[in-house]
Formats: C-alpha cells, structure tokens, sequence
C-alpha cells in the first residue's frame, strides 16, 4: 500500500511538471511566424535575523554630547569607548511587506534606490506583510554599512549615536523597520524663533 | 523670563519623491538639521501636522530645520522592549535572504539571488537589459554564470511592472537570428556581453529557420 502510494505521488508530480513545461512554451494558432515561449521565475524574500547591539560611550569626548562633550570631564584620543555588545538576535523569518516586493520589483524596471534607512519605534503591533510604516516611528538613521560578503544574503546595518538623543535618551523601543529614503520636503531658518518652536503644516484643501 | 513662543505655519501638501503620491503624516519626522536631531511629533488634527519643539536642549535659535518624510517599509520586526540611554550607542543590523522558488525548467541561479542582495545593500548592480538563447541541453544549475551554447543576444524589446510583485520582460530572437541552430537554452543577463546571468530556461528544442522570430516573455515574480 505504501509503495502505491509513492508511485501515485510521483504520479502527480511528473504530471504537474509536465503541465508547467508545456505552459512555457506555446505556438499561436495561424501565427506561424511567431514562436513564443513564457518562463516565470520566482524569487522569495526574508528576513532572515535582526539583531540589536549597544556600546557605552565611556569616557570619550563626544562634540554635541550633553554629558561628554565637556571638556576635562571626558577624554580626548584617550577615552574609552565601549565596544559592541549584543543586546539580541532575533532570527524570526519573515516575508518583507507587500510595498517591499513592488519595490525590488521596481528596481528590477527602473532602477529605484536601494532601502537605506533603519527606522525605530515604540510600537507593538505584530507585523504583516500589507505594513507601510512603523506602527509608531520615532528615529531614523541612515545606514552605516552594509555585508554582501555571503551568497544570497545581504545586511544593512544601521547606528544611532550618543548624539541622537531623541532616540537615545530614555526612550523605549519595541521594533524596527528598514525604509527606502525619503526627501527633505521643506527648510525653514528659525532666527527669528523664541527657545520654545511650534512648527504647524496645513494641508491644503 | 522664557522667551515668547514663536510659531512658523507652512501650507501645502507634502508629497513622496515622485511629486503625485502625498505623503501621509505618519511618514513624515521633523529634524534639527543643525544639531541632527529628530524631534517630537503630535497627533494630526484636522489636517495640520504639528511638531512642538518644546526641548530646547534640542534646539536653538537660527537653527535650520526639516521636515524629513520617509517611505517604503521594506521590512519590519518586533523586538524586546529596549529602553535607550544617552550613555550608549546602539547598532541594528538586518539580514535578507533571497531563495530562488523557481519550478520547471527554469531557474534563478546564484549569481542572479546575489545581483539583487548587491542591490539591497548598496552596491548599485545594474538590472536585467538582455536576453539570449543558445544551444546548451544541461539542466540549468544554482552554480550557473553563463548561457550553455549561447548563439545570439539581444537587447529587451520591452519591459513592465504593472502587476502586483510581477516584474515583466519580452526579447525578440529574430527571424535573422540562430538559422540553423536548435535552440534549447534562454537565459537573462544585465549586459550585452558577459554580464550576471539573472535567469535560465531548459526549453524544448527550436530548430531555427528565417521563416519565424521567438518572442520569449519572462516574468520575474517577487514572493
């Protein structure tokens, strides 16, 4: 019984690449002029890891630093910096989001940037593939680096620094997003501006 | 004696770099360009966005600011709650990994997984433009780099995305092309010669004549 059912099994299986062979090829009736044949090729892609790390600032002098940019407090060439430390590693696979197989395929025709930007945010949310954002962003990054040094995978590695401190300091962050670049939509000088700014856009009707 | 609140309002609609599709608010962050800071947003109301730049430890006068809109979520994961500290830096690194999920005869061979991995991370690869045919039986491989046999290359005659994940192309092998030849081999590349070998098809033998063109139509699906 076994056995009948493997030979029942490959069966099936002979039939159905029989059938995808003759779907790629096909002669038009009364075009005899014209052979035309349609491959498909398919490719899927995951996430594969992601993964978190820290370093402590030490005692290096850090210009812009609100703790170590002070001069006789922190240390110049002779600070220590930290060195990295992984906080997690996350190896879920995952598709990427539906916007993010229309983007490769984009690439594909025209030639679109490649994804450049580690976003961060607070929300929770479980992910699914017809996502658009982060359910609640609250800092960007360009990438830093990249690895292509592995067949079939490539990473993108992202760095928030001491300096951001919108997303460095005391902030809590629950997930992680790579983004495509976006654009400066506006400058504005405020020289004119008191310490305390509210900054209001209005859409147009 | 704090100084008065100064408020700066901007009208107009915020659009996405191909200047038609309007950027959501929740795409969009204001920067302290000076200092290269992000700062805080609030709820949208009644179509305003609205930044309040209340830490002035973020901001100082005649600093320029930016409105910075981001877009294309190309992957998103949860992680355990981190509670950052201006005493750390913090470094993420994502991994994609691209499988080829092929069936039939044709395949996508490493070097075509490892074109879209170089883009993804930057290395700026230059995408599909060629098509070719040849006279090679071997079944296509995942080592392949070459055209088994290849006998003429031809530069696409068109290309589209206008479905969902589907990234479409047609070469044209001419009535002038491969008379003579059984062609039994077809395969994508990114140049006019030599190149990255981005597809390969095993296909039921052509004999060539001048009295018909092949018209291949490959599609590129992204699962």
């Amino acid at each position: 019984m076994a056995s009948d059912v493997e030979e029942l099994g490959k069966t099936i299986g002979l039939g159905i690449r029989k059938q995808q062979n003759m779907q790629q090829t096909m002669t038009r009736p009364g075009t005899l002029s014209t052979y035309f044949l349609m491959p498909t090729y398919r490719v899927k892609i995951q996430t594969t890891r992601c993964k978190m790390e820290h370093k402590t600032v030490g005692t290096a002098f850090i210009l812009g630093h609100t703790d170590n940019a002070i001069l006789g407090t922190s240390k110049l060439g002779a600070g220590t910096m930290g060195s990295w430390t992984t906080i997690e590693t996350l190896y879920d696979i995952q598709d990427i989001t539906n916007y993010g197989k229309n983007y490769v395929r984009d690439w594909l025709y025209s030639g679109t940037d490649y994804p450049n930007y580690i976003i961060v945010g607070s929300g929770d949310t479980a992910f699914s593939t017809d996502q658009t954002n982060l359910i609640a962003p609250i800092g960007i990054t360009d990438e830093d680096s990249s690895n292509n040094s592995t067949d079939a995978i490539g990473s993108i590695i992202g760095e928030f620094k001491s300096t951001d401190r919108y997303v460095v300091d005391g902030k809590v962050l629950k997930e992680v997003g790579v983004v495509a670049g976006g654009r400066t939509i506006f400058t504005i000088d405020t020289t004119k501006g008191g310490q305390n700014v509210n900054v209001t856009i209005n859409t147009e009707a | 004696m704090p100084n008065p609140r100064h408020s700066h309002v901007i009208r107009g609609t915020c659009y996405k770099a191909d200047g038609s599709t309007v950027l959501p608010y929740a795409n969009m962050m204001l920067v302290n360009y000076t200092q290269g800071k992000m700062l805080t947003t609030t709820a949208n109301s009644s179509g305003k966005y609205l930044f309040d730049c209340n830490n002035f430890t973020t901001f100082t006068n005649g600093d320029t600011m930016q409105l910075y809109g981001y877009t294309d979520l190309i992957s998103r994961h949860l992680i355990s709650s981190l509670t950052t500290t201006a005493a750390k830096e913090y470094r993420i690194t994502v991994d994609y990994t691209f499988t080829d999920k092929t069936v039939g005869n044709s395949i996508v061979p490493t070097a075509g997984l490892n074109l879209l991995r170089d883009w993804v991370t930057g290395q700026a690869p230059t995408a599909p433009t060629h098509m070719a045919w040849g006279t090679g039986t071997t079944t296509p491989a995942a080592g392949d780099t070459t055209l088994e046999g290849e006998d003429t290359r031809n530069a696409l005659s068109s290309e589209s995305n206008s479905s969902n994940y589907t990234y479409k192309i047609v070469g044209v092998l001419a009535k002038t092309d491969s008379n003579g030849e059984v062609i039994t081999k077809s395969g994508v590349f990114n140049a006019a010669a030599a190149g990255t070998l981005l597809g390969e098809t095993l296909l039921s033998p052509i004999s060539k004549t001048a009295t018909f063109l092949v018209q291949e139509g490959d599609n590129f699906i992204i699962l």
